[in-house]
């Protein structure tokens, strides 16, 4: 069987398992004890809404795919032929190459060759490893080009507590601001956040309606993490999935929608995105981190699944 | 060391000699007795002008970005932006996996996932494999989905005899019709070149021509057959040759082709499976089955002049 998403990768630690494919080296799956931390892409089929992705070496918008490099315009590809912009990077189709695996962990690297809009040679990497309560997540680039090299990278996981229905699940953000933007979804301001996105004391997902980057987050402190819990989703019952982000991972951005695909038909589904860097960032420069010539960058985030 | 276009395969059997980069599978020079037949690519940029790279699964632009699939609108990423196309196929930025290796070839592989306007599972591939006198091209294609899917085929070369500037050959193409373009470089209608300035079956000097022309109704279409050729003014010839399903040409004459001696005209001869824009009319669009597979060759090879 050839599956759209690739290679299939199978990590197993404890009761902990995860599955991965090569193509924008996907996080498919992630269940602790038989309790799913995110929605699955289903065998046979490309993730839906971008479930799981890498989204690298930007995340979300680029306007109109336009960015200026020492003042020299770069025209990347519109890969939202929609709303005429650049979205989510260069690697949603990209077969990364496993570098590494053991029975809990795998290295999937991807060359970021030169192309439209992007005069550089990035090496990157994503090394997800499983855990007792869930999975850490680290990602790399090393800038191989001889000029300095723009980088930002976020992923796209969507995620639930088990079997519990996703409109009964609380979803908590400590933001204090968030990012307005336009009707083709691009960055118009950075502003506090206001009653419709103000998350901070929790919200059921059923009353959601976003796709809001959300920055200012003070984390809640986690043990052994360094930077803290950016966000997490609590089901009636108390379990509890927290998305923890590495310093470096100053956004985070929630998308709700009601049409997600499930066996059972569609249904709402959230997605809440770990990002170093917020939409438009190749334009703002916000959150950008600028590789010398073989300089290496790397950050981490993580899932825990707790009672 | 890590470079702009991956791995690098070098292909040698004592005569020729042929350099291969993973990126788009880039045919970055040929080399017969020490003669180049193409373009140099180097090794740390962007093949220049699409220079070398496999074009696929469709070769050349679609209107528009856009296309219709059994009646369902499909949109694909937009590539040419300055013309809101998508140009080249969805393989240009793909670092292809070598599948099989020797002294004389080397395969490389790509799958085409599910995306945006393409919702297909296809493997393919591509055989570099150096002759005595030049190089076959074989690209396949296997339709690894569940529904149908179409598929064409395109490469970029850039031909060169040896070092004359292409300002000095002469350029044949066995070529009985071509596509006019409008603004957008789409074809909008395809003529009989007999009597007209695209007639070039008896060959015209690159320098007196302006081309970026899709010719078809190539010559003797029901074999295998030599259907364009550059020829200096020693009498030698780069030729190239097509299998049938390779049925059109795009043929391109850039003055502002970059080299490691400065900007220069080049002249490349772009084997195609479709012409510009099959996914919207359908023209000569292979349909592949789940499981069925498609493979067609086109190649180059040199003959010294008698001048020479």
């Amino acid at each position: 069987m050839h599956e759209p998403t690739g290679d299939q990768l199978f990590l197993e630690a404890g009761g902990t398992r995860a599955v991965v494919g090569t193509i924008a080296a996907v996080l498919r799956s992630l269940e602790v004890d038989g309790v799913a931390l995110t929605e699955p892409v289903p065998s046979g089929s490309a993730p839906a809404f971008g479930d799981g992705i890498v989204l690298a070496p930007w995340p979300n918008r680029v306007r109109d795919g336009r960015w200026l490099l020492d003042g020299a315009p770069q025209q990347l590809d519109l890969t939202e032929p929609a709303r005429g912009n650049a979205l989510h990077g260069l690697l949603t189709t990209a077969d990364y190459v496993v570098r590494e695996q053991g029975p809990g962990h795998a290295v999937l690297g991807a060359l970021i060759p030169p192309q439209h809009g992007w005069p550089f040679l990035l090496d990157s990497w994503v090394r997800y490893e499983v855990v007792a309560d869930g999975i850490v997540v680290t990602h790399g680039a090393r800038n191989l080009s001889d000029r300095r090299a723009p980088f930002a990278v976020g992923t796209h996981p969507f995620l639930r507590v088990g079997d519990v229905p996703v409109e009964e699940l609380t979803l908590t953000v400590p933001a204090a601001s968030f990012v307005a933007v336009d009707e083709r979804l691009n960055p118009v301001g950075v502003r506090p956040v206001d009653a419709p996105r103000d998350l901070r004391s929790g919200r059921r997902v059923g009353d959601l309606e976003l796709d809001t980057a959300f920055g200012d987050v003070d984390p809640a402190p986690l043990p052994g993490v360094e930077g803290g819990a950016s966000a997490w989703l609590e089901a009636p019952d108390g379990r509890r999935v927290t998305l923890w982000q590495g310093p470096d991972w100053r956004w985070v951005q929630v998308f709700t929608t009601r049409e997600f695909p499930r066996a059972e038909g569609p249904g709402t589904a959230v997605a809440v995105e770990p990002m170093t860097a917020p939409p438009d960032a190749l334009n703002s420069g916000d959150g950008l981190v600028w590789l010398d010539p073989a300089q290496a960058w790397e950050g981490s985030w993580g899932l825990t699944l707790s009672a | 060391m890590v470079r702009a276009i991956g791995e690098q395969f070098v292909l040698d059997n004592g005569s020729a000699r042929a350099e291969v980069g993973a990126l788009a599978a880039v045919l970055r020079e040929l080399r017969v007795g020490g003669v180049r037949l193409t373009e140099s690519v180097a090794a740390d940029a962007l093949p220049p002008h699409g220079c070398g790279i496999v074009l696929a699964p469709w070769p050349n632009r679609v209107r528009g970005a856009r296309w219709s699939l059994d009646g369902a609108e499909q949109r694909l990423d937009v590539t040419d932006v300055a013309r809101g196309a998508a140009i080249h196929g969805l393989l240009r930025n793909t670092v292809y996996r070598e599948r099989a290796r020797s002294a004389d070839a080397v395969t490389l592989a790509a799958t085409i996932v599910p995306q945006r306007g393409w919702p297909f599972l296809l493997d393919s591939w591509v055989t570099y494999r150096v002759e005595p006198d030049g190089l076959t091209v074989t690209h396949g294609a296997e339709n690894l989905g569940d529904a149908r899917a179409p598929w064409a085929v395109g490469a970029h070369p850039y031909f060169r005899v040896g070092e004359h500037a292409a300002e000095e050959v002469i350029l044949g193409i066995a070529a009985e019709s071509r596509a006019e373009l409008d603004e957008t470089l789409l074809p909008v209608a395809v003529h009989d070149v007999a009597g007209t300035g695209f007639d070039l079956r008896a060959g015209a000097r690159v320098a007196d021509l302006d081309l970026n022309t899709a010719f078809g109704a190539l010559a003797n279409r029901d074999a295998r057959a030599d259907v364009a050729w550059l020829e200096a003014p020693d009498g030698s010839r780069t030729t190239l040759w097509l299998d049938p399903a390779f049925r059109w040409i795009q043929a391109y004459t850039p003055r502002d082709f970059p080299t490691a001696d400065g900007v220069r005209t080049a002249a490349a001869l772009e084997p195609m499976s479709a012409p510009a824009d099959a996914l919207n009319s359908g023209a000569d669009l292979a349909w592949l089955e789940p499981g069925e597979r498609w493979e067609a060759s086109w190649g180059v090879r040199f003959e010294a002049g008698p001048r020479l």
